[in-house]
């Protein structure tokens, strides 16, 4: 094994296989190796394995057959607390953060030799002067919930390194931040990587493994498909080594809009918070027949709060909003099935699905008439069909029909929800973040279908605080900021403009 | 006017109140941590009730309440480590398991005692020797506080002690912020390292020892005889009065102060004779009391995030 220290290789995984439960194979026979003080970029679709492979080096998940060696020496991780041992650390995509608690609690949790009497002031103070050594300021006395997703990932990190981690694992980093917060994340695992730590990132997106790789490792349906230093790696080879030969979709064609009426027509618009602060502050805003309105904004200025209202989740406080002329606020998401609207949610697991149930039934949730017979039962042939149907719209892949959504990778459940939405031929459609988390492939086949929508006379609301994606898609752009639309773009507008509208609001 | 204030308030009262306290605050810190981590044990009621029973049994035939408090503890952690089993291993549904561990409890004792004693539907049989009182030296010679506060069994105070303990574990150690962290997200605390199963097995068998505890205290300690169904629901008051309490011990203490002083005053309006009100109504009072504060605070209290829902590992 000193061959493999004098090859500065700080680990390497060997002929590593995983079958989920008997019977669903996720990984087959995959080499993965990491050099002391590199950035190693993990590339692949969803369902690639890249999660898995990640999850077995953290110890969060066993392997079926494989050797995994780290510093040098062979190492069997039975869970996270071994892995942390040998100074791995994995920072998930979903935070390993407990909201209720406050920062220096959270970071200490990661610690397994804390104290047993514990005295928070003083450890509030250690875990601060901690932090500005690896330079990561925070305020360890915050409680974590009132953190923006940056500084929850900043946690993250700093926890990471007050646990002694020097071996770094990021999965899907950069899919909850917004532009500005990425930078300033890749800034610091440079600076981290030049103290000597090490870091593997698992991501989708071929720009920023350009952008911050040292060595680039692609998966592809759980096999290993080439592994490549950053010279040898171009945007096109790396998207043919994921996607497979001959399987690339090109990107969808744009048509020409043609202007309808006015459909939904807000005005003056109230909407109060959770913690009863108003959020929504008087939004006035048209959606024409037939376009694509995207609303862009950095999060947390409203639009959250805005989108719950529009849907029914939420009531409004004040102002009016109409559809197709007839006064539609405070209405129930039922009602608005009724009229024929769509709605793709941010929260997934949450709104999007109802992760317990089958994959079946969740295809079919918002059409179970349609798979009723006339005793008003389900038929389970006409459920099957159904569920076929939106299955193959973006090809989800989920072990079988009845497997309950929560097993399924978070990509897929999003195929499931967007194929399901698109299915019910809305005339509206509300699309939060709808293809974060998605790959090349998936997100390239998203935008067609929301195209498409808009194309035979839909009105599509996009939501997202990618502003590429709304440029992309968009015939309009109204900007939110503070709880306000504080500018109304198009497409052809200059970047600069959005973006500043975006960070400070209405200009002049 | 006087005799209704002595009603009220008097040492009796006071000192009939800490008694009737001790068996709630012994289950409730138990329970209080099995929340905590995110398990609600509704079974706390059953195992209360197997304790009080198998108490009565081990006192009533060795003598001697050690042997009697002994089998309650064997039986109380017994009972626990099942519900353990269940709902920790297997994942199966909490509430409907401890629901399955009251029933049990309710159909299993008073069988076993009618098995045991055939003779006794007319004349309860009666152990011999209940836990004794102890009173403090000098403490208890106070006048007033004295027999009320310092003349009671070493259970009563080890409960009363048990709540500031409770407390400082919860705010002030490293194992109660592994616990908290375990009741708001298993999976995370799981990732994070921390073993959420074996947490929780350690904290329901601590529950299994102090609600067997609090059982024994009704049947040889405030009486010397075991009735069916004798715990009457205060496994649920428990579980009620630690959701009043917000989770926190020393809310649940004046809780179970406020429970108990409505438990004692109608054990008073029962003694004192007074028709007016039928006993069966001075009964309902204590639930009604605790129905009414749940029904007034209740509404705005947030639990650990992951109270109750089943935690299993994927492999």
């Amino acid at each position: 094994m000193t061959e493999q220290l004098s090859a500065g290789l700080i680990v390497s995984m060997q002929g590593i296989t995983k079958v989920y439960e008997g019977q669903v194979l996720a990984l087959e026979d995959v080499d993965f190796d990491l050099r002391k003080g590199e950035i190693h970029v993990l590339l692949g679709e969803n369902g690639a394995g890249k999660s898995t492979l990640m999850k077995i080096l953290a110890g969060a998940l066993k392997p079926t057959e494989g050797r995994i060696f780290v510093k040098g020496r062979e190492v069997s991780f039975s869970s996270p607390r071994d892995a942390y041992r040998e100074g791995i650390g994995m920072v998930h995509q979903h935070f390993t953060l407990i909201p209720s608690l406050n920062v220096a609690e959270n970071i200490l949790l990661g610690d397994e030799k804390m104290d047993f009497l514990l005295h928070m002031p003083k450890i509030a103070d250690t875990v601060m002067k901690f932090a500005d050594r690896v330079n990561l300021s925070v305020d360890a006395r915050t409680p974590l919930h009132t953190l923006s997703v940056g500084e929850k990932q900043r946690v993250e990190i700093l926890k990471l390194l007050y646990r002694g981690a020097d071996i770094m694992i990021f999965d899907e980093p950069t899919s909850v931040l917004g532009g500005l917060e990425v930078e300033s994340f890749f800034e610091t695992l440079r600076s981290l990587t030049a103290q000597g730590s090490s870091a593997i990132l698992v991501t989708h997106k071929i720009s920023e493994a350009m952008n911050i790789a040292d060595r680039l490792t692609v998966l592809r349906k759980g096999k290993k498909i080439a592994t490549l230093t950053k010279d040898e790696a171009d945007e096109r080879k790396l998207v043919e080594l994921m996607i497979g030969p001959g399987e690339v979709i090109p990107p969808p064609p744009s048509a020409e809009r043609k202007t309808g009426s006015v459909v939904l027509k807000i005005r003056g618009l109230q909407v109060f918070d959770d913690l009863g602060n108003l959020a929504v502050r008087g939004v006035n805003l048209d959606l024409f027949e037939g376009e694509i309105l995207g609303l862009a904004g950095v999060e947390g200025n409203g639009q959250e709060e805005l989108v719950e209202t529009l849907v029914g989740l939420r009531k409004a406080h004040g102002g009016t909003i109409e559809y197709q002329g007839a006064r539609i606020r405070n209405l129930k998401p039922r009602d608005l099935l009724d009229l024929g609207w769509a709605y793709i949610p941010a929260d997934r697991l949450g709104r999007g699905v109802a992760p317990e149930l089958d994959v079946m039934l969740n295809c079919c949730m918002k059409k179970l008439d349609e798979v009723a017979d006339k005793f008003k039962l389900i038929n389970q042939r006409n459920l099957s069909e159904l569920a076929k149907k939106v299955i193959s719209m973006l090809g989800v892949k989920a072990p079988s029909q009845k497997a309950p959504v929560k097993y399924l990778s978070g990509g897929n459940i999003q195929k499931l929800i967007v194929g399901r939405e698109a299915h019910l031929n809305p005339k509206l459609l509300i699309a939060e973040q709808p293809t974060a988390g998605l790959d090349v492939k998936t997100t390239n086949l998203t935008h067609s279908i929301l195209l498409e929508m808009r194309n035979r006379g839909a009105s599509v609301l996009l939501v997202s605080t990618n502003l590429d994606e709304i440029l992309k898609l968009s015939d309009r752009i109204a900007v939110i900021y503070k709880g306000e639309i504080a500018g109304i773009f198009s497409p052809k507008d200059d970047v600069g403009l959005i973006g500043t509208c975006m960070l400070r609001g209405k200009q002049g | 006017m006087s005799e209704f204030i002595d009603l009220l308030i008097s040492v009796g009262i006071a000192s009939a109140m800490i008694r009737l306290m001790t068996p709630l605050l012994l289950a409730g810190v138990g329970e209080l941590f099995v929340q905590k981590s995110g398990v609600l044990n509704l079974g706390v009621e059953g195992i209360m009730l197997f304790g009080a029973f198998f108490a009565f049994i081990g006192t009533f035939f060795t003598g001697n309440v050690g042997y009697g408090l002994a089998l309650a503890i064997v039986v109380g952690v017994a009972i626990n480590l099942l519900f353990a089993f269940l709902t920790v291993s297997m994942a199966v549904d909490q509430v409907v398991t401890g629901l399955a561990i009251n029933i049990a409890a309710i159909g299993t004792t008073s069988y076993l005692y009618r098995a045991t004693f055939p003779y006794a539907t007319a004349i309860p049989a009666k152990t011999e020797t209940i836990i004794e009182v102890e009173p403090i030296p000098f403490l208890s010679s106070i006048p007033y506080i004295g027999p009320a506060l310092f003349s009671h069994t070493v259970f009563t105070y080890a409960a009363l002690l048990l709540v500031p303990v409770a407390a400082f574990m919860i705010s002030r150690t490293s194992w109660g912020l592994r616990v908290k962290a375990i009741g708001e997200d298993p999976h995370v605390a799981d990732l994070l390292g921390l073993n959420v199963v074996r947490t929780r097995y350690f904290i329901l068998i601590m529950e299994g020892v102090l609600a067997a505890l609090a059982g024994s205290m009704l049947s040889i300690s405030q009486y010397n005889m075991f009735l069916d169904n004798m715990t009457q629901g205060r496994g649920y008051i428990v579980v009620a009065l630690i959701i009043l309490g917000r989770w926190s011990p020393i809310n649940f203490l004046a809780g179970s102060l406020f429970f108990a002083y409505i438990d004692a005053l109608q054990l008073r309006i029962q003694a004192a004779g007074i028709t007016i009100i039928p006993y069966q109504f001075a009964l309902m009072l204590p639930y009604l009391a605790s129905f009414a504060a749940l029904a007034l605070v209740g509404r705005r209290v947030k639990g650990p995030a992951s109270l109750a829902k089943p935690y299993k590992k994927v492999k």
